[in-house]
């Protein structure tokens, strides 16, 4: 994953790139960044999770073993929406994991911090929960067909909140 | 234990089994599993591996958990024998869903933590010679 910050971090050169160095560590730009800045905005591109939703499509009865449905187009189509009014209106939402299920649903999952957030998408349905940092759950229920930009403000305020920095940056090491 | 054959339910990279592992069976609220000190590790290979369908369904390992820990976050755990003897299953008691629809917000608020907890700490076993018969990973053991 790569972001690039705008405005710079203070004593960054400005346009500088900054990359995760592992992707496979989350932890690690939740320590760097638990609260996204305000003022600031971390662009991320999802690929991934695109890509993730064509591979359902090929999943036939039974995927796992254990009688599973095949995903819908119209589920897919739900999650595809569902996912493009996120970036559009939350761009620095993390990507969720996207997995399907054995019910012919597909889930997306945050997990920053303490906070998470979950939905699954069916045919005509959505249903999910967020989970504040501070231990709250709210619940969320609805038409899939009539979700608009408050889910996704609603995401983004509890999830990835916009804070003021507290921590001081003190060293930035740069990869080559 | 339960056989895995979806590469959607095990994070090859981590070695760790996901919540969608135990997902119950569409229009249910159970989950199939076979009682290890029943049918022993050989024979809970070769019922997993009777899941394999190539290319689609790929057998992969086992995920090897007590009824004690499938009780603590489940809810009930039945001995179904008229599948097969070893045969039993997860009861997480709540109204399945239709077809292609998620549960409702609350009972999925509930669930969904307590099938994290499960695929925590259940053991994922990959099995190092899938294409085998026999059995020849670790004792199914937690």
């Amino acid at each position: 994953m790569s972001y690039l910050l705008s405005p710079p971090l203070p004593g960054v050169a400005s346009g500088m790139r900054w990359t995760s160095c592992d992707a496979e560590l989350p932890g690690l730009v939740d320590r760097w960044l638990p609260r996204r800045p305000s003022g600031w905005r971390a662009i991320f591109d999802m690929p991934v999770p695109r890509t993730r939703l064509a591979d359902f499509e090929s999943l036939p009865s039974d995927w796992d073993g254990y009688g599973a449905l095949p995903i819908s187009e119209q589920v897919r189509q739900n999650a595809e929406a569902l996912l493009s009014l996120f970036s559009g209106f939350s761009p620095s939402l993390p990507p969720p994991e996207i997995a399907p299920h054995a019910n012919g649903t597909i889930s997306l999952e945050w997990e920053v911090g303490q906070a998470e957030a979950y939905l699954e998408i069916g045919k005509t349905r959505i249903s999910g929960y967020i989970r504040s940092q501070a231990g709250e759950t709210y619940l969320i229920e609805g038409n899939a067909d009539e979700v608009d930009e408050t889910l996704a403000r609603l995401l983004e305020e509890h999830i990835y909140p916009c804070t003021e920095l507290a921590l001081p940056v003190t060293s930035l090491d740069m990869a080559a | 234990m339960r056989g895995i054959c979806s590469p959607f339910h095990v994070s090859v990279s981590k070695n760790k089994l996901k919540p969608e592992a135990f997902d119950p069976f569409p229009g249910t609220d159970e989950v199939s599993v076979m009682r290890v000190k029943y049918l022993g590790d050989a024979r809970c290979k070769l019922r997993a591996k009777a899941l394999e369908r190539l290319p689609t369904k790929s057998y992969r390992g086992v995920a090897v958990f007590t009824a004690e820990l499938a009780r603590k976050n489940c809810a009930v755990v039945v001995d179904s024998r008229r599948h097969y003897l070893g045969h039993a299953d997860i009861h997480y008691q709540f109204e399945a869903p239709p077809p292609g629809e998620p549960l409702p917000a609350e009972v999925l608020s509930q669930l969904r933590p307590r099938l994290k907890e499960l695929s925590k700490r259940a053991k994922y076993i990959p099995d190092p010679l899938p294409q085998s018969c026999r059995w020849s990973g670790e004792a199914m053991r937690c």
